[in-house]
């Protein structure tokens, strides 16, 4: 890559459901002002920046030595492409969970607007009262939820149940959870298993009798519930079922179940994927895109991050580190 | 003069403070306490505003959540990135607060003159599992979270109107 005095920059085609920018108007006046210029993609290109993986059609537009720079992985349809234009790949999902690299942690920014977003719509789809009131008409509240996953989007729809009013009960398989869960105000579920840990803060995934054994201890918590959010996601691998369908068909009429995980094939059985849907009045969002609908906010933050990527590349260039750079390194594919 | 004593002198004398609060405060559940030292040194004239690191907490916005669960609202808390950030204030009380804090991993420089650390343990680590050298070398008040505010309010509370 030559990047000259600044690195030129441009943005790829997105898919019509990605409301997100990669880059904000205040993002791109200080990049400007720092001497790195967006540009329509062409063989001038340095940098392509995206939220989805670039296109073919874009990618064809790079030269070779040319890099990408997106929030999701490559998908495996263009690695040919790039490998055959020499094209370099960067993924923001891959940042290190690392104190150097916070402010490009766009996986831990866009879940906490998640972990936002699928209490909202839970909390807003339930038919009764989320806080305890209680009146001369008779008492109402509190909605109880059940959060599965205690990681930043879990965290995130626990402290807004909390902030709403609704009493909180959560499980994360990681043993730090319990004091986590306890830290924004809920309730963590003791199921007497076994603790796993995974690599790096992350969960990992669970064999399948733990996995069942689980299921079962979790029913009579999610059969009590009013809202369920499922969060549980393992990075490189589907997401772990939590939620069998006999588990939410136990739940009354009226409640509702987030699956947050929908996009990496759900916590939940029974789901249809994409979309929310009413079973026996029972509503079970499994929607895609979940940041894209709080697209004012998760553009702020996605593009802080990106600028941050950015701003890193370029000392990263001047001081000749681009191939040691350990951040750079973790997020390459 | 014992170090509590010596705290609440501090603090009563203080006129401009911020109060630096860390995960180890949403977890001790001790944020109540932190509300109630803010309205009785406001009450004395002292401005009290809470500093919250971008990172502070298990998750984004984490302390921001906590303080405003007791009613510490967005008016009294403050972005803490930048040393400016500490300039205004004659004392830094940081409480429940290890990592950000820790001047290896730079994120708050506490200055050496005006500060106060409030911790559950000199060697109670945090997240990064890394040593502060700042804690105990620096003014610190060390013990369980809940009893070190409430003698501390108590005194502060003893030593006048």
């Amino acid at each position: 890559m030559s990047y000259g005095r600044g690195v030129q920059l441009a943005i790829g085609v997105e898919r019509p459901e990605e409301r997100r920018t990669p880059l904000v108007a205040a993002d791109l006046a200080a990049l400007a002002t720092a001497g790195h210029l967006v540009e329509a993609p062409s063989s001038r290109t340095d940098l392509l920046l995206g939220i989805g993986p670039a296109t073919s059609d874009d990618l064809r537009l790079l030269r070779p030595g040319a890099a990408t720079l997106s929030l999701i992985s490559a998908d495996l349809g263009t690695q040919a492409l790039r490998r055959e234009r020499g094209i370099l790949g960067w993924s923001l999902d891959r940042i290190p969970r690392s104190t150097a690299a916070q402010s490009m942690d766009a996986l831990t920014s866009q879940s906490m607007i998640i972990g936002y977003r699928g209490a909202m719509v839970g909390l807003g789809r339930l038919r009764r009262f989320v806080p305890l009131a209680m009146t001369a008409a008779g008492t109402v509240g509190p909605a109880t939820v059940v959060v599965l996953g205690a990681g930043v989007a879990g965290l995130q729809a626990m402290s807004t149940c909390v902030r709403a009013g609704a009493r909180v009960l959560a499980y994360d398989v990681r043993a730090s959870a319990a004091s986590e869960i306890g830290s924004v105000g809920a309730t963590y579920l003791e199921l007497d298993l076994p603790p796993l840990e995974g690599a790096a803060g992350y969960a990992r995934t669970l064999d399948a009798d733990r996995s069942l054994l689980q299921q079962e201890r979790l029913l009579p918590y999610v059969a009590a519930a009013d809202l369920v959010i499922t969060t549980a996601m393992v990075p490189e691998h589907p997401a772990p079922l939590l939620v069998s369908e006999a588990m939410w068909r136990s739940m009354r009429p009226g409640s509702v179940v987030v699956d947050l995980a929908a996009e990496a094939g759900g916590n939940v059985a029974g789901t249809r994927l994409g979309a929310s849907m009413v079973v026996d009045g029972i509503t079970l969002w499994a929607e895609f895109d979940v940041a894209s609908q709080l697209a004012e906010s998760a553009s702020q933050l996605l593009s802080n991050n990106i600028r941050a990527v950015i701003e890193h590349l370029a000392r990263c260039r001047a001081a000749g580190t681009v191939d040691s750079d350990p951040i750079l390194a973790a997020m390459r594919r | 003069m014992s170090d509590l004593v010596s705290a609440a002198a501090r603090l009563s004398a203080a006129r401009s403070i911020m109060i630096i609060p860390g995960f180890g405060v949403a977890a001790a559940g001790v944020a109540p306490q932190l509300a109630v030292l803010a309205a009785i040194l406001r009450r004395r004239g002292a401005a009290v505003v809470f500093g919250v690191h971008p990172v502070a907490g298990r998750f984004p916005g984490h302390l921001n959540f906590t303080l405003s669960q007791v009613g510490i609202g967005a008016d009294d808390q403050v972005r803490v990135f930048a040393a400016t950030d500490l300039e205004d204030h004659d004392l830094i009380m940081a409480v429940g607060a290890y990592d950000i804090i820790n001047p290896d991993l730079t994120m708050i420089i506490l200055p050496t003159d005006r500060t106060m650390i409030i911790t559950r343990g000199v060697d109670a680590l945090g997240y990064s599992l890394l040593t502060n050298p700042d804690v105990g070398s620096l003014p610190t008040l060390s013990g369980p979270l809940d009893q070190t505010l409430a003698t501390l309010i108590a005194a502060i509370i003893g030593s006048g109107p």
